[in-house]
């Protein structure tokens, strides 16, 4: 896995181990990884939450990966990996996202810009022309 | 084999949803033993309702498509509603979506309101919209749930 941990030992991580329960606000430059509880603001560049992980409350990550619970309002600003044992409910922006069968959305998802790269998603939902011209 | 498509409603409630017997959806009953599917090739569009077994959709079509088995190939484009067993997209569907199983593939792009059992998403597919997993609580629920 490219974003595993250790990979990220120049920068700040966060583990929330099984048992462990962390409430507050947190800025996390690496990654967090959860297999606890966590609830909260989170802020952080990779979120991984494992399978007995559950996390809740605002969270804002460039990455994440998931295989336990998350509630609320989750921004993935980069992309969004939610695995067969996941879940995921609230409120959920992604620019990329992969959803394993299995894995269990439930909520209000929304497509942040992919940048300049791509056209506006809203254009290419919306817009349905037969091209008759 | 003589069909009263006009008779057929979308259910309204997820009992009803629920209880939706697709073995006895009668365009299925003459298509499986046949193999026969439909195709709306590129150049066509349907406005209006298409009830159907199995559908492979590369044109466009508004309104309700009922069947038991939908892709929306890559060229497609779907506006309305969906009631279907399984839907794969590889194409355009903006609608409120009642379903099985839902696969978003290659560049898909599925909005609206779904409904769903079981999703998948795999390439550049794009997802937006109100989700809703039906049928209760998910299947794999985490550990930490459950000891809560």
């Amino acid at each position: 896995m490219s974003d595993k941990l250790g990979d990220k030992s120049s920068e700040g991580a966060l583990f929330i181990g099984v048992g462990v329960e962390l409430k507050g606000d947190v800025a996390v430059p690496g990654a967090a990884s959860v297999d606890g509880r966590f609830e909260g603001t989170l802020k952080a560049k990779t979120l991984i939450v494992g399978q007995t992980g559950h996390v809740s409350g605002q969270i804002d990550v460039e990455t994440a990966e998931i295989r336990g619970m998350v509630e609320d309002h989750l921004t993935v600003k980069n992309r969004l990996v939610l695995r067969a044992s996941g879940s995921l409910s609230g409120t959920i922006s992604y620019s990329k996202i992969m959803v394993e069968e299995g894995g269990s959305i439930s909520g209000t998802i929304e497509m942040m810009a992919r940048g300049a790269v791509e056209a506006e998603p809203e254009a290419k939902v919306v817009q349905f022309h037969q091209g008759a011209d | 084999m003589t069909c009263e498509f006009s008779s057929l409603r979308v259910p309204e409630n997820e009992d009803e949803v629920e209880a939706f017997d697709w073995k006895a959806f009668a365009p299925a009953a003459a298509a499986r033993k046949n193999n026969f599917f439909l195709i709306v090739d590129e150049a066509t569009g349907i406005d209006g309702k298409l009830v159907t077994w199995t559908a492979f959709i590369h044109g466009q079509a508004d309104g309700l498509v009922f069947a038991e088995h939908v892709t929306v190939e890559k060229s497609g484009r779907v506006r309305g509603m969906i009631f279907c067993r399984t839907l794969t997209v590889l194409g355009h569907v903006a609608a409120d979506v009642i379903c099985e199983v839902v696969h978003v593939r290659g560049n898909g792009v599925l909005s609206g309101t779904v409904r769903h059992k079981s999703m998948r998403v795999e390439g550049d597919g794009l997802v937006t919209g109100s989700f809703e997993r039906r049928g209760g609580e998910p299947a794999h629920r985490p550990a930490a749930r459950q000891q809560a």
